[in-house]
């Protein structure tokens, strides 16, 4: 039973713990991966953590307390968010408090009445606009599949998601950009064009807090994308065990989001609209069809 | 050194302000982000907001009409921070010296730390440059931490 209460709680605790650490090492990786692949040689994969001291012993400059209350809630409904779902709670309020943290963003670009600020917020909503209905269409079918929104009941369903919900996982795929705020759909957050969006206007150690929000959320968005595959796996003779395709799909989608990182190009706002929009629409209500013909639902 | 003034020197972030000269030396401070010179191996992230810099590079002769804006951008920095002037007319005012429209060099409008003297300068200059500068960060920060110690014992 002791033994039961450490896994049931005790690994969700360190990964929880552990989490701003791999996802700012992660962010690091992506960094140096980068500049490789542009032939330079890019800082080192710490880097990320340096930032992030080096800020937190720096002078605030600061605008007005509104945003930095905005600021904090922010990391606080990200760190709730990754808690949640570490912790196996309902999935409907996991992803509801991440898009809250989203909202915060927003409202904290609003609340500093800067010109950059506000377009930068904008920009997060129109985002929000875009992946929120296609994130909460693919945890419909998931609550289809399974019977409940409950993550347990991922890990003890029949099959993994990944066999009755292929087509989901591609739609969040396309939004994954999004969520961790790279190119082709790093418009909230342009540098080039609108000094750096919602985050204009925070300098010192609340920007420091909200790079701790990134790393957290950069980890949040994996960790979400592995539920896809967390059941054993027979492969000829051999078990692969829940954790290792876990692992392997976070992988998958950390190179997934790097490799088209690099290989496109900022979109327009109404390009993405348009685009994510409808493909990731098709996608999900195709995959509706084919949970619902080949009689995979439960009520 | 404590864990911040370790990383202080690690990331650098920097502003390039150009006040409008020949574009030379806005050419070599490209250059240095190119694979070549590659300054991003020291932690340097080019940002183009105030708010979140470290080290403002100006490049230029300073016109009348912009030395309201460097001196507006320098109070935006956060401390500790510094200034280069890159290029010999952003240190001296160079072939621009005595004209009309113009106000000298750069340490006539805000403290210049670090200078950079050239026409135009080579990118290992402006790395060069770069690099004494970290080090004046945290000196900057020492003293700065010292005059508030300072104050607090003056005021009790």
């Amino acid at each position: 039973m002791a033994d039961n209460i450490l896994i049931t709680y005790g690994v969700p605790l360190l990964l929880l713990i552990l989490s701003p650490i791999i996802g700012g090492l992660l962010i690091g990786i992506d960094r140096k991966v980068t500049a490789r692949i542009q032939n330079r040689s890019g800082p080192p994969i710490v880097q990320p953590f340096y930032d992030t001291f080096k800020l937190f012993g720096k002078e605030d400059k600061i605008v007005n307390k509104t945003y930095l209350v905005f600021g904090a809630a922010y990391l606080l409904t990200v760190i709730l968010s990754l808690a949640l779902l570490l912790f196996q709670y309902d999935l409907l309020i996991t992803t509801f408090i991440f898009g809250l943290s989203f909202i915060f963003l927003v409202l904290a670009g609003y609340s500093t009445r800067s010109q950059f600020g506000n377009v930068g917020a904008t920009r997060e909503l129109m985002q929000m606009l875009t992946y929120e209905p296609i994130l909460l269409f693919a945890v419909f079918l998931i609550r289809l599949v399974t019977g409940s929104f409950e993550i347990e009941s991922i890990y003890s369903a029949a099959q993994p998601l990944l066999y009755t919900l292929p087509l989901a996982l591609l739609a969040i795929f396309i939004i994954l950009p999004i969520k961790a705020r790279k190119s082709p759909f790093d418009i909230a957050e342009a540098h080039q064009e609108i000094a750096q969006g919602p985050e204009t206007e925070y300098s010192g150690k609340y920007l420091g807090l909200l790079l701790t929000a990134h790393f957290f959320e950069m980890f949040f968005i994996l960790w979400f994308v592995s539920l896809f595959f967390v059941k054993d796996v027979a492969l000829g003779g051999l078990v692969i065990p829940g954790v290792i395709m876990q692992v392997l799909m976070m992988l998958v989608a950390y190179v997934f989001l790097i490799v088209v990182d690099n290989a496109t190009a900022r979109l327009r706002v109404d390009q993405m609209l348009k685009q994510v929009f409808i493909v990731g629409m098709v996608l999900l209500i195709i995959n509706l069809i084919y949970i619902i013909v080949t009689g995979r639902w439960i009520a | 050194m404590s864990l911040t003034e370790i990383s202080r020197k690690k990331s650098p972030w920097v502003i390039h302000v150009g006040t409008g000269g020949c574009n030379g030396c806005d050419l070599e401070i490209l250059a240095c982000l190119t694979p070549r010179y590659d300054v991003s191996r020291f932690g340097v992230m080019s940002t183009g907001n105030p708010k979140h810099a470290d080290v403002m590079l100006v490049v230029g002769p300073v016109t009348i009409k912009y030395k309201e804006i460097i001196k507006n951008l320098y109070d935006q920095m956060p401390d500790p921070k510094v200034v280069i002037s890159v290029g010999t007319c952003a240190s001296t005012g160079g072939i621009y010296q005595g004209c009309y429209g113009h106000c000298g060099g750069v340490d006539k409008v805000v403290p210049v730390d670090v200078y950079v003297p050239g026409c135009n300068v080579r990118p290992e200059a402006v790395i060069d440059g770069l690099v004494l500068a970290l080090d004046i960060l945290n000196e900057k920060e020492r003293k700065i931490l010292e005059e508030k110690k300072a104050k607090a014992k003056g005021a009790a």
